[in-house]
């Protein structure tokens, strides 16, 4: 099992050695080949989650966190633009680690398209979501996620840089000609959804001012009690 | 018209959606895009039951216009110059590139109307349980869960709306607080739960070994014919691509917009991979007359 996944990790090293060469060798096709690390990274994690047997605690766990990530929106349906999708995902990032925590974002997203319908927005929600859950799990241990700032400044960011990726499929369209784009053009672009990405922004914050500090406690206790992904 | 298209193995289907969206990212010619977003279009038309077209149609507008309309705006570059205004040369070529990112991007999401019709939860599932079996799993649960997990939050907003802890109303603040408090409470109630939903899977032997199941999808005949056609078609379509087929060059010079003999083979070729579904009903019934 464990020689397995050490092949798998050496095999991945691999390939990303071999697309960065590739872009060295035809710079003109480096849209097409981010393009491809992206899809080829979602594939890598889950043939990492698939290569470990997962306790059925666990793996219901993983789902009950995800489940709760999109039904959250059900709860602010009166409210627009308030989500706590990103707060709940970045708490079991920041308790469970983060495999767990891309896998829980991902899982909540895909789950959330086969629901309200999927589009060509679902490959990037799953990983903008996903890398969500994979920082706050890496950077767990870190002095900036135990202090309330850091978490604050984390939520901030994250708000802003969720908005980007997901405009960057849109983006990616405009690019891909290899027409000039500048970087008016850019700014523009990423201008356009400033407000929304604000309020994201805004609402993860309050939630980790006003609910960070209980959620930690509730699933910690919760990884202690039954002894989970530890 | 009946519905055979549908019914193909879901590995055919999907095989048409991934290879279309790649075709309409990789080509960049105005006859192939326009070609495609026509076809795509008659494709929605026939399988689009619900008129969701009818709903999808103001954001494939609006986003394909944004971009048709940012380029031009942001892109000097080009001999032909159309036009001045505002001291800003709005040149051909900048118009095309907007107008064919535009195409393909409109393509993409109307494709995406039949690709929510056509694959519905349980194709996905079933492609992800063949590749992903563990993953496949987690997201059967959590597809479960959120309808119990809707329930839930209804039962929990019923009893703090009895406590006066509302999300309809009051200040902004303390509406969110206490859809947070409500999302907290169902987080609680649901881990506990939890436990027990995993104790009755290991109680049923979940993750022990090998388990056999009752397959609805069975791959047949036709759907090896029909996975034939589209690998040797989109294989050779993305030759030709690869050759330069397909590709207008715009800068530095625009290379004239018709098809050299060999484009146009590509162009037939490319055509009969968007119209897949067609061939396939209308196969259908040739075969049934027959």
């Amino acid at each position: 099992m464990r020689a397995r996944r050490i092949a798998l990790n050496f095999g991945a090293l691999i390939i990303v050695a071999a697309m960065i060469l590739l872009m060295f060798l035809k710079p003109d096709s480096y849209v097409e080949i981010s393009a491809g690390i992206l899809l080829l990274s979602i594939v890598f994690l889950l043939v990492r989650f698939e290569s470990r047997k997962v306790e059925a605690r666990e793996l219901v766990l993983l789902a009950v966190l995800a489940a709760i990530a999109v039904v959250g929106r059900i709860a602010f349906a009166s409210l627009p633009s308030v989500k706590p999708t990103t707060f709940v995902i970045m708490m079991s990032g920041l308790v469970f680690g983060a495999e767990s925590g891309f896998i829980i974002g991902a899982v909540a997203a895909l789950a959330s398209n086969m629901i309200f319908g999927q589009g060509p927005w679902t490959p990037w929600q799953m990983i903008a979501w996903g890398l969500v859950g994979y920082t706050a799990g890496l950077l767990r241990n870190t002095a900036m996620m135990r202090n309330i700032w850091g978490k604050i400044v984390f939520g901030l960011l994250w708000g802003f840089l969720f908005g980007w990726i997901m405009n960057i499929w849109g983006f990616l369209a405009l690019v891909q000609t290899g027409g000039t784009w500048s970087i008016h053009a850019f700014v523009t672009y990423f201008a356009g959804s400033a407000l929304f990405d604000l309020m994201h922004a805004l609402s993860n914050v309050f939630f980790l001012l006003v609910f960070g500090k209980n959620w930690l406690k509730i699933l910690t206790r919760f990884k202690r009690k039954y002894g989970l992904l530890e | 018209m009946s519905n055979r298209f549908d019914r193909l193995h879901p590995l055919v289907s999907f095989c048409y959606f991934a290879g279309s969206i790649t075709l309409l990212l990789a080509m960049l010619h105005p006859l192939f895009l326009g070609a495609a977003f026509v076809a795509v279009l008659a494709v929605t038309f026939i399988y689009d039951h619900g008129g969701n077209l009818r709903k999808w149609t103001v954001f494939i507008v609006i986003s394909g216009l944004f971009i048709a309309i940012l380029n031009p705006v942001f892109n000097e570059r080009g001999r032909h110059v159309l036009f001045v205004a505002y001291n800003h040369r709005f040149s051909l070529e900048a118009i095309l590139i907007g107008g064919m990112n535009a195409l393909s991007l409109m393509s993409i999401i109307a494709l995406f109307v039949t690709y929510n019709e056509v694959m519905t939860p349980n194709k996905l599932l079933f492609l992800f349980s063949k590749i992903f079996p563990q993953f496949a799993v987690l997201l059967m649960l959590t597809l479960r869960f959120i309808p119990l997990m809707r329930r839930r939050l209804e039962e929990i907003s019923a009893v703090q709306a009895s406590k006066g802890i509302y999300v309809t109303d009051g200040k902004l603040r303390d509406r969110v607080k206490n859809g947070m408090l409500y999302v907290q409470v169902l987080l609680t109630y649901s881990l506990e739960e939890a436990i027990q939903t995993a104790d009755s899977m290991k109680a049923r032997k979940y993750g022990t070994g090998r388990r056999t199941s009752y397959e609805y999808f069975i791959f047949t005949k036709t759907d090896l014919a029909a996975l034939f056609y589209l690998l040797i078609l989109f294989g050779t379509v993305l030759y030709g691509r690869i050759k330069g087929l397909g590709y207008l060059n715009v800068y530095p010079l625009m290379e004239p917009l018709s098809l050299s003999p060999q484009e146009g083979v590509t162009f037939v070729l490319f055509l009969l991979f968007f119209i897949f579904p067609f061939v396939v009903e209308v196969g259908g019934r040739i075969r049934w007359r027959l």
